[in-house]
This record gives C-alpha cells, sequence and structure tokens, in this order.
C-alpha cells in the first residue's frame, strides 16, 4: 500500500537519502537499520510528509495509489493518525505534561474522527487495554510524570494507535527504557501489527531488537539502501560488507562460554573511522573509506543493486561477500 | 595483586520529597552494604538497571559524595577520612570517564584545556610538563598532539569519547571508574573505544570499574561482574562463572531473552512495568 520510489532528501545539494526504493504491504514488518546520520530517521519523516522543510524531496512516495511526495500539507494531515501514525523515542518529550493521558489519546480522535469527549473517551479506555495497561480507568485521568517509562510508551503507542492507522512508524522506541522492559514493548508493537494486520516500519540501530519484531530489513548507510532481505536470513549471511560489520561489532553474550576464566579479551570488531559528515561523504559507494574490501574504483562510483537468489534479497556494492558456509 | 579499590560496608540513602507539606521525609537506600574489591590491572563490571544503585557507587568511589555508612578505600586512603588537600592530591590516582563526552567537556574551551585541568590538581607540574602530558594523552587515545587545539564540537562522537578518555587517563591514575562510556557512541564505534580501554589497561596496569546496563559488553570487557539490585550487590564473581551459572533468580532474569509471546496478551497486563 506504500510504494516508495526513487525517494531523495538532500539539504543544501547534499543527498541525506539517495533515491530510495522500497514497498510497505499490508501488515509488513519492516526493520530499517542504520546508524545516527544514515538517514533512516528522515526517510521515515518523510512517510509521514513531515521531513523538514529546508530538505528537497524529489521521488515519489504511493500511498494506496496516490501520490503524495509533493502533496500539500492539508492533504497529509487528513492521512496522518488515520492512514499512518508514528511512535517517538523519548516519550516524556512527545507527551504533553499539562494534558491528562486520556486528552493526550483522545485528541487525535476528537480532531480526525469527530468522536465527541465521551465516545473519545470510551475508546482511549479501550486503547489502554489494548496496549496492557492496567487499571486503565485511572490512567485516564493521571498525568505522564506519574507513569513509569515503559507506560509512558505504552500510551504514546495508544495515542497513535486511536485512529486506527494502517502503518505505524516507530523511531528508536525502546532506546530511552531498560532493557525488560524494552523487550515487553517490542512484544507488544509485533503483536499490534499482528492482530491488527497493521504494516510497522520499525527504526532502530540495535539488531537484537530488529530481529526479535521485524520479517524483513532495509540497512542504511550514509543515505543509501546498502542491503535488504528477508531478517533472519539477512542478520545469519551478511552480503554487504557494512551489514557485516555491524553485526560484528557487537559483542555476543552467548560467546562468553568459548572465553575461559583468566583467558585474555579477544578484540572486538570494528569498522574502522567514523560516519563521514553528509558533505563529506564520497561521491560513489557511502561506505568507501571505511570498507575492508574497497576496490580503487568504489570512491568514485555508485554500484548499482545486485539482486541475490530469488529476487528477495538486494545488496548494493561492487562485490558482495559470498554467501556464509551455514546452512540456514 | 595489590588492591587499589576496596569498599566495605558502604551505604547511602537520599531523601525524597515530601508526600505532604508536614510529613516525614521518605528516603531512598540507593546503596545497601555494598562491599568489593578491585586490583591492579583487573576490570570489574557493575551491572543492573537504571535505578539500581550503579551510578551512586561510581560517585562514592569518586568521592563526590559521601557515605552514610562503610568505608572506602582508594589506593590504601580511606578518601572520606582525608583531609582536603591530601585528597586532592590522592585524586590524580583516580578519575573518571563519563558517558556523554559533549556533557563532560567544556564546549568554549579547547580540548586541551579540559584534558590538562585534572593537572591542575597538583602544583609541582609546570605548564610546560602540562602541555607535553597532554599531547601524550592524546597520542596515547589515537589523536595527534595538534588536535587538542581543537573544541569539542569539531570531533566525531567516537573521537570525542577518545577525548574523555585522554582526560581520564592523562594524571597517569591507577583506577579508572568509567560510567557507561560507549553507550552514547554508534554501535561501529563502540569496538574501537572498547579496544582503547584494554590497551590502555594493558599499557597502564590499570584497575577499571565498568559500569553498563549492557551484558553483553560486560561479558566482553570485564574480568569480574557485579550485579545490582535496588541498592545491593545480590551477585558477583568471575564473569564466566556469574553469566552462565546465575546463582540469583535476579540475575538470571536480567540474562533472560524471553521469547516472544506474541499472543500471550494477559501476561503483559499483569506484569507491566
Amino acid at each position: 500500500m506504500y510504494k516508495i520510489r526513487n525517494l531523495s532528501l538532500s539539504f543544501d545539494g547534499h543527498e541525506a537519502v539517495r533515491s530510495a526504493s522500497f514497498d510497505i504491504p499490508r501488515g509488513a514488518r519492516l526493520g530499517l537499520v542504520g546508524e545516527s546520520g544514515c538517514g533512516k530517521s528522515i526517510t521515515a519523516l518523510a512517510l509521514l510528509g513531515m521531513a523538514p522543510a529546508s530538505a528537497r524531496v524529489s521521488g515519489s512516495i504511493e500511498i494506496d495509489g496516490q501520490e503524495m511526495a509533493a502533496a500539500p500539507e492539508r492533504l497529509w494531515r487528513s492521512y496522518r493518525a488515520r492512514k499512518v501514525a508514528m511512535v517517538f523515542q523519548e516519550p516524556l518529550s512527545a507527551l504533553n505534561p499539562l494534558k491528562r493521558v486520556g486528552d493526550i489519546i483522545a485528541e487525535p480522535m476528537r480532531l480526525h474522527l469527530r468522536l465527541d469527549r465521551r465516545a473519545a473517551r470510551a475508546r482511549a479506555r479501550d486503547l489502554l487495554v489494548e496496549v496492557g495497561i492496567p487499571d486503565p480507568e485511572a490512567r485516564l485521568d493521571q498525568y505522564p510524570h506519574q507513569l513509569s517509562g515503559g507506560q509512558r510508551q505504552r500510551v504514546l503507542i495508544a495515542a497513535a494507535l486511536s485512529c486506527d492507522p494502517q502503518l505505524l512508524v516507530a523511531d528508536e522506541p525502546t532506546t530511552a527504557l531498560d532493557a525488560h522492559v524494552a523487550g515487553r514493548i517490542l512484544d507488544l508493537l509485533k503483536r499490534l501489527s499482528e492482530t491488527r494486520d497493521m504494516a510497522l516500519v520499525f527504526i532502530s540501530h540495535d539488531l537484537e531488537a530488529v530481529a526479535r519484531v521485524t520479517e524483513e530489513m532495509l540497512v542504511m548507510y550514509g543515505g543509501d539502501i546498502v542491503e535488504r532481505g528477508p531478517t533472519a536470513q539477512l542478520l545469519a549471511d551478511p552480503r554487504h560488507p557494512y551489514t557485516k560489520g555491524l553485526i560484528e561489532a557487537r559483542p555476543r553474550l552467548d560467546a562468553l562460554t568459548l572465553r575461559a576464566d583468566g583467558a585474555p579479551r579477544p578484540r572486538l570488531a570494528s569498522i574502522p573511522g567514523s560516519v563521514p559528515a553528509l558533505a563529506d561523504l564520497p561521491k560513489g559507494c557511502r561506505f568507501a573509506g571505511r570498507c575492508p574490501i574497497e576496490r580503487p574504483a568504489c570512491a568514485g562510483l555508485r554500484p548499482a543493486v545486485s539482486v541475490l537468489g530469488p529476487g528477495q534479497r538486494q545488496v548494493r556494492c561492487l562485490a558482495p561477500l559470498l554467501p556464509a558456509k551455514v546452512p540456514a | 595483586m595489590s588492591v587499589v579499590l576496596s569498599l566495605s560496608g558502604v551505604s547511602r540513602a537520599y531523601p525524597l520529597p515530601r508526600r505532604r507539606l508536614l510529613g516525614p521525609r521518605p528516603m531512598l537506600q540507593a546503596l545497601s552494604d555494598a562491599s568489593l574489591t578491585l586490583s591492579a590491572g583487573e576490570t570489574l563490571g557493575i551491572v543492573g538497571e537504571s535505578g539500581s544503585g550503579k551510578s551512586t557507587l561510581a560517585r562514592l568511589v569518586m568521592g563526590f559524595d559521601r557515605p552514610d555508612a562503610g568505608r572506602i578505600t582508594v589506593l590504601g586512603q580511606d578518601i572520606n577520612a582525608l583531609p582536603a588537600p591530601e585528597l586532592r592530591r590522592l585524586r590524580a590516582g583516580f578519575q573518571m570517564v563519563f558517558q556523554d563526552p559533549f556533557g563532560s567537556l567544556d564546549p568554549r574551551r579547547p580540548v586541551g584545556w579540559s584534558i590538562a585541568e585534572p593537572l591542575l590538581a597538583d602544583p609541582a607540574l609546570d605548564a610546560p610538563t602540562r602541555r607535553k602530558r597532554v599531547a601524550e594523552a592524546l597520542e596515547q587515545v589515537g589523536l595527534r598532539p595538534a588536535d587538542g587545539a581543537k573544541f569539542p564540537h569539531q570531533f566525531s562522537g567516537g573521537q570525542r569519547q577518545r577525548v574523555a578518555i585522554a582526560r581520564g587517563i592523562v594524571t597517569r591514575p591507577r583506577l579508572l571508574v568509567a560510567d557507561e562510556p560507549v553507550s552514547a557512541l554508534d554501535v561501529s564505534m563502540q569496538g574501537q573505544i572498547l579496544n582503547l580501554l584494554s590497551d590502555l589497561q594493558a599499557q597502564m596496569g590499570l584497575a577499571m570499574l565498568f559500569i553498563s546496563h549492557d551484558l553483553a559488553l560486560v561479558a566482553h570487557q570485564c574480568d569480574r561482574v557485579a550485579v545490582m539490585h535496588r541498592g545491593r550487590i545480590v551477585e558477583s564473581g568471575p564473569v564466566a562463572q556469574v553469566f552462565s551459572h546465575p546463582r540469583e533468580s535476579y540475575t538470571r532474569s536480567l540474562l533472560a531473552r524471553p521469547e516472544t509471546k506474541s499472543a500471550d496478551n494477559r501476561e503483559l497486563v499483569n506484569n507491566t512495568p
């Protein structure tokens, strides 16, 4: 239902997103993975028509057949909440501290669905139940500061769900939370996507979280989608050197059993250098300069997308890695 | 191996806001009866969730705050019994690296100034010696001495954390307290910084207190680990032992990777955090 074609976003002539193309089918769960500055958050904002005014947007964003890339704000406003809604990273700054939880959740329904106060409140109560908040009746009259971090994030999700969106965009929804609370929120997002047949775009730098929630993932670096495919396959068998570097950069808890007491600490893999500023990104492959398997042509030539296997996996690299020697 | 840091029976409580105007102030026991030792060349991980007392422990070890009870000994000296001038001299021996280098470096001064600041506590060091030590520290963390003239915003996140580490080691300390030293960094940078900490530790024989909520990082980086829960150290020991055979149910719950029970709505409702 979402069709994105050659979407580019540039600031002062520098492309922060370079001709991204992907689909978001109904009910799909898509991970958008990358580090800060890779273009994932701005891509997500563009999906809601909320790219910053200073960004030049080109390409096509089609929602249910309607071309929206150049659509006026008036049209976007009627789409937001009903077609697409967003959950932000930091619930305390996304929730109005002066409003009661019930009013925060009811506001979009009053505005977009024209519900009266009583009906909106009843729906808000149901939504709190749906996102797993105990004693919803009492919570409706509380303020955000009276809730724990996990509960705030649940309230934010409830508000996003209030007008039954077809697509929920969640930008790093758990970074502010403790690990086990974060895990529950991830499970909640996955469950909501399943029970509501709602598409989910899940943005994160955390590969474990992405593996837990999504079916398919896009890896972004320097504004390019460098690799995409089914999440499990891509994590088990990365073909882009950046994806591989990202996976290997995280120490694994289960590797611990291999290290005997007193044995020397192994070196952690890391990607050399750091992400260049937008203006300093190489013109060709964005990963040139940090890539371990770089060829002379890479910095000047933007690699085309190669399709691996039966069309599900794609990688943007001149010399993609060979398949890992592990049975799938 | 020589003991660099020891805590015995350390407790600290903080008053919370009054519930009613004239009511008693409730107390939060941020740290209860904590005991540990740390030797030269060793890394001790402190794990726990937010609010478990990790940062209170770090503040007390650094002498930023005083315990209500118990003794904290750094390099054989009880830091809360020392007169201020002597604590100042001892200060060169234990330094801290903070989570957010942007918050711990003065944005309006070149980083060389910030790195040199801990050296000012030692009046025996003159300006040329300080400059030399700053240049050495920058090289130790993989930057160039000329980088000392730059300002914090001119560095990338990973480089800024290198600057913060340079500031932490410029006094040639014996103990380094690192509070979430890589959690503000991108994943691809974390390895560089952790490897750097390992190298510095090997070169300088540093004892390191490594505070993190990230168990995988602690498993990688630390020799021993102490698990904190509600202000108490509930379990401690060699990392491999604690993480592969946790004795405490709390440790097990931290380590647990709960299977996704997407249909199990009831469990979510009852255990909502």
